[in-house]
């Protein structure tokens, strides 16, 4: 709009001016010798001159205010971008951090459940032995069921370890999401500490250091990522290696 | 008189499940909350086997077997990780720690014991 402004003035200008230098001509015309087209020619090339260099000029600026308020938009858009990320991370977080004290009261019910029952289940056990050392078809089945027992307990002593090794896949999961809050955040620092960002300053655009920048930030993602030390997909049980 | 055994986990459900299968075997178990806690009770008395975790607040697994390392009655004692940790690197870190074995978690209680019954001869 300003532009517009500024090509408006300037053409206005530049035809006062060949409509005076005309109206000289005509009234030197009658009294004066030859040259003096020339001179009127010179005057009037000159005031074109003039005219469409304060167009140039006036789109310039107009350009630089342009791209000054462009950037404040796009530095406004990344901030709210990143402000909203942050909390919903932050959220996602808070809800983790939920689910891990539910496990653990959930697990923790479930371990003295277990613990009771193994308890019960070790007193009978002399009887149980006895009874199945009489080698009847009773005492065959005592023992059968006596070995599906163990064998499920020991299951069960397998799979209640579950709480550690998720517990560990949330904190990770949780510290992941930390770690893009803080990108958010620096994020956000970046897009205030730009030259848009204070005012009157036009930006000078440096996609290099700006490239360093996200490049360091999505670093620093890689690194929270890497520190995940439960790899177990499934509960089966894990390997062992003597050394 | 039955071999103590010092179970070292942070994880309140595992130092259940090891001190479980380990006492079901015949064994007196020991339990700590950290390495910290454990090199206490190691100190005050001196264990058969350390079956420690890797990742604990305050001290960690491989510090912890380092520092017991340097205390005389444990120079030779065996030493086992149990940990969510599989990678190699850290089996090596471990190896040079001066861990006797690495074993990966969840654990089967059977292997735990017969792993438990070989190292300590």
């Amino acid at each position: 709009m300003q532009a517009n402004g500024a090509r408006k003035r300037a053409l206005l200008t530049g035809t006062g001016w060949t409509l005076a230098a005309v109206a000289a001509l005509a009234f030197f015309k009658s009294s004066a010798s030859e040259p003096i087209y020339l001179w009127t020619l010179g005057v009037v090339a000159l005031g074109w001159a003039g005219v469409l260099l304060q167009a140039l000029a006036a789109g310039q600026c107009a350009a630089s205010a342009a791209l000054v308020a462009a950037d404040g938009e796009v530095s406004a858009v990344i901030d709210g971008l990143a402000q909203a990320m942050g909390m919903e991370m932050r959220r996602a977080s808070s809800e983790l951090l939920r689910v891990d004290e539910l496990l653990a009261h959930a697990i923790e019910r479930l371990v003295a459940a277990f613990n009771s029952v193994s308890d019960e289940a070790s007193r009978h056990q002399s009887e149980l032995a006895l009874a199945a050392a009489a080698g009847t078809a009773a005492s065959e089945r005592l023992r059968a069921a006596a070995e599906r027992v163990a064998s499920d307990v020991n299951g069960a002593v397998t799979a209640l370890q579950f709480r550690d090794v998720v517990g560990q896949k949330l904190a990770h999961v949780r510290r992941e999401l930390e770690a893009l809050e803080q990108v958010m955040q620096r994020i956000r620092e970046v897009s205030a500490a730009s030259p848009a960002a204070a005012p009157g300053r036009v930006r000078v655009p440096g996609q290099a250091q700006l490239a360093a920048r996200v490049q360091a930030l999505l670093l620093e993602l890689e690194q929270a990522r890497a520190v995940s030390p439960a790899q177990q997909e499934l509960m089966h049980a894990g390997e062992v290696e003597l050394f | 008189m039955a071999k103590c055994i010092l179970a070292v986990d942070d994880s309140a459900s595992i130092r259940s499940m090891v001190s479980f299968t380990l006492k079901s075997a015949g064994y007196e178990v020991v339990e700590a909350v950290d390495g910290v806690d454990a090199l206490h009770k190691a100190k005050t008395k001196v264990m058969n086997l350390v079956l420690t975790d890797q990742n604990m607040p305050r001290m960690d697994g491989l510090t912890l077997v380092r520092s017991l390392r340097l205390l005389p009655d444990y120079r030779t004692a065996p030493i086992l990780i149990l940990t969510t940790e599989s990678g190699a690197d850290m089996k090596n870190q471990g190896k040079a720690a001066g861990a006797t074995g690495w074993l990966v978690k969840p654990f089967d209680p059977q292997r735990l014991i017969e792993v438990v019954k070989k190292v300590l001869g």
